[in-house]
């Protein structure tokens, strides 16, 4: 048996709480607060807590996926990523850049949120960018 | 008093020779990784333990037994266990939580000062291996349990109140209390706890769980200092301690073979002249 304790970030909010991943033979079973993290100082709120829970859910989408009909079908990266720059274009010679605008996370590490923004500003050509905490 | 490298020494020594003699088959501790960070960590080879420390105060007693329970058959572990540590264990093999016979502890006195900050009265395991035994603290001494112990029934339930109703539901009492093993628990669900309420029934969430612990309690204070909103949850339990140790001379995680007066003794008739705790005299007014 292999276990370990990963440490990392709780990926729930902005405040970046220290957890312990508990890894057993590669999945991920339980979380524990890190107590030597200077933001959490051993302490997590109920997501961070459960934090665990989500890595190998059944539920949970782990490849793109597009809406043919009433139902869901597989698509490769490149697919997906071609379909949605194709239709943000579509977007913008019809109506406008300012009719595209994004929603970021703070789930998303400082560094995802930084490429998204750009995406948004040198991409689409526009402010309209926030995100989810602002709610 | 010995240094806390020469307790380090102690403890890797001994420790390599129980994995070199296949007494244990991997080692529980913390150890200082990268950044010069500490953490729990699981010691299979005697090589690994290099790393090894024995501060700071990290309750151990829970993820052993979670480490145990997913163990494959003639795993045996040796744990690092603080006096806390090694009652919680003694408490969960009372309770067949954990198979004794997979389980070698090594016990570690805790300083001086550590026993202060947890307010401890034992701060050493009954088998000491490494370091020696600090004097205990009277958690009674202390001005912020006595502010939440003393006074009348009205003055207690008002500064309760005002503590309590910080919980912010994160269930980290729970989760880090290495006794809290009931499956399914109460706290979970109606008719106790109601979904989506902040803060929770106070009588029905802090006092269940109060009441749940109030015979295995080790004082390990690890529900305390999970608490992201502070609230002296242990200074509960002492009040608990108090009257079981007053009531009945009984402490948990003391003795394995020791049976809890809460499920053994309610048969007998109480003593004419057996005094009613301080702490619950007010009950009277």
């Amino acid at each position: 048996m292999d276990c370990r304790f990963v440490r990392t970030t709780c990926p729930f909010c902005g405040t970046g709480c220290g957890m312990l991943l508990k890894v057993v033979d590669g999945r991920v079973v339980d979380t524990l607060p890190d107590r030597e993290s200077v933001v959490g100082r051993g302490h997590l709120c109920i997501k961070g807590w459960s934090a665990h829970e989500f890595v190998h859910h059944p539920d949970r989408l782990t490849h793109p996926l597009v809406k043919k009909g009433d139902s869901f079908e597989r698509i490769s990266w490149e697919e997906a990523i071609s379909l949605a720059a194709e239709k943000f274009r579509g977007i913008a010679e019809q109506y406008g850049n300012d009719a595209i605008g994004g929603f970021s996370s703070a789930k998303c590490t400082n560094e995802e949120n930084y490429l998204f923004q750009k995406l948004i500003r040198a991409g689409f050509q526009n402010n309209n960018v926030d995100h989810c905490a602002r709610l | 008093m010995k240094t806390q490298q020469a307790m380090i020494d102690q403890a890797k020594s001994l420790l390599k020779k129980l994995l070199e003699d296949g007494e244990a088959t991997a080692v529980f501790g913390l150890a200082r990784g990268m950044g010069g960070v500490t953490a729990p960590r699981i010691f299979t080879m005697p090589d690994e333990l290099d790393s090894l420390v024995l501060e700071p105060k990290w309750p151990l007693a829970k993820p052993a037994m979670e480490i145990l329970r997913t163990a494959p058959g003639g795993y045996r572990l040796a744990v690092v266990c603080r006096g806390c540590d090694e009652r919680a264990l003694v408490e969960l093999i009372k309770r067949n939580q954990v198979d004794a016979d997979a389980l070698v502890m090594v016990g570690v006195a805790c300083s001086g000062e550590q026993a202060s900050i947890c307010l401890c009265d034992r701060p050493y395991p009954s088998k000491l291996d490494i370091g020696e035994a600090a004097h205990g603290v009277d958690p009674f001494d202390d001005p912020g349990v006595k502010y939440l112990l003393e006074g009348d029934t009205h003055t207690r339930m008002g500064r309760w109140e005002r503590v309590l109703k910080r919980c912010v539901k994160c269930y980290g009492c729970r989760n880090s209390c290495p006794i809290c093993v009931c499956d399914p628990c109460k706290l979970e669900g109606e008719p106790w706890v109601r979904r989506g309420i902040i803060p929770t029934e106070i009588l029905s969430f802090h006092l269940i769980r109060a009441f749940h612990l109030a015979d295995t309690c080790v004082a390990c204070g690890a529900c305390q200092e999970a608490c992201p909103a502070g609230i002296p949850l242990v200074t509960l339990q002492h009040a608990m301690r108090r009257a079981l140790r007053e009531g009945f001379e009984y402490e948990a995680g003391l003795d394995v073979n020791e049976k809890t007066p809460v499920l053994f003794d309610f048969i007998q008739a109480p003593e004419k002249d057996r005094p009613i705790p301080d702490w619950i005299n007010t009950l009277r007014d």
